[in-house]
């Protein structure tokens, strides 16, 4: 997957857990632990929102690495 | 040079369809002339026939012993999932690891599917035992004794879809004590909607990711169904109900499949 991202070092920085995430962000604690583990993409809002919580930009958690495959 | 790229493929894909229609002219064709075979000339047509006879006859003259054996392994696994559920919930209230957490959610997620199906499971097969004596000339034919018995049937039957019913709510309300952000009365018309909107976007996307790949196993699998019935209609005169009842399902999943895409297209344009 190419999307990458540091929410749980940002999580682990503002010193709460996944679901105090989840209650701040409207979502369940189930869906921040899938974007933590890299096994689901939220969608710009949720992006936004959460880089919102964090007080940093939402570059800060979610960086795109380019595929090398995808460019052949 | 991309032209002829696209012609190739183009060509491929007509061909690769056309092959495909022959494979399953070819496997009609044998199918048909298998059964005709079977039905006019093999005597193994004729035991296939008695043998499907007395399946049903003997699912109908145990039918209320099924369906009672059905009921109490259905109240087994509901009160077991239940118990299983309300254990997990107590886990999930002291556990302070993030993994173990994960993990518990995940047993909580399959037992309440696997019960969904389970439930699904057990409806199905009451009505394919009820329907091999669901019939007024039956009923009117048999012995007193064996009226009465179907009779009692008849009410484990329904006491058993009122069990699932209220099994399948005590399921929900266990799964919304646990998220109360889950919304939705189970007793409503309108529950799978309100269950839906207290979905977040992640929840949401499993959802359709799941009713995405049950539309295409519909789909695939309802033009077999149709031959099928076809085929049994002309060798053994099956009826054309099976066949009309599964075009209408057939039409009725595509048109409302089409009509949600491009009510959602339009939504977008509006």
């Amino acid at each position: 997957m190419p999307l990458v991202n540091h929410l749980k070092e940002q999580r682990a920085r503002l010193g709460i857990n996944q679901a105090q995430m989840g209650k701040l962000a409207g979502v369940s604690r189930q869906t921040i632990s899938l974007i933590e583990r890299g096994d689901y993409s939220p969608s710009v809002t949720l992006a936004l929102k959460l880089a919102q919580i964090c007080q940093v930009q939402v570059e800060d958690i979610f960086s795109y690495l380019e595929d090398e495959d995808e460019e052949g | 040079m991309k032209k002829d790229k696209v012609n190739k493929r183009k060509m491929n894909t007509y061909l690769k369809y056309g092959l495909i229609m022959l494979a399953a002219m070819i496997f009609g064709g044998f199918l048909g002339g298998g059964m005709s075979y079977l039905n006019h000339g093999a005597p193994l047509g004729q035991t296939i026939q008695d043998a499907a006879q007395m399946l049903v006859l003997g699912i109908r003259e145990r039918m209320f012993f099924i369906l009672l054996i059905l009921f109490v392994a259905c109240i087994i696994w509901n009160e077991w999932a239940l118990h299983q559920m309300k254990a997990i919930e107590q886990r999930l209230e002291a556990v302070e690891e993030e993994d173990e957490n994960d993990r518990l959610e995940y047993d909580l997620d399959r037992i309440y599917g696997i019960t969904n199906i389970v439930h699904n499971i057990f409806m199905i097969l009451d009505i394919l035992i009820l329907s091999t004596s669901y019939s007024a000339h039956y009923i009117d034919t048999v012995e007193d004794w064996q009226a009465y018995f179907w009779l009692a049937g008849m009410v484990v039957f329904v006491i058993t879809f009122l069990y699932i019913g209220i099994g399948q709510i005590r399921v929900i309300k266990r799964i919304q004590r646990i998220y109360p952000q889950k919304k939705g009365d189970p007793a409503s018309r309108k529950f799978a909607r309100q269950w839906l909107e207290s979905c977040d976007e992640a929840e949401k996307e499993a959802i359709y990711q799941g009713s995405y790949k049950a539309y295409m196993c519909i789909i695939r699998l309802l033009p077999i169904l149709t031959a099928l019935a076809m085929v049994f209609q002309m060798i053994w005169n099956t009826g054309i109900m099976a066949i009309v009842m599964l075009a209408i399902v057939w039409m009725v999943v595509s048109i409302t499949y089409c009509k949600g895409c491009m009510m959602k297209k339009g939504e977008k344009l509006r």
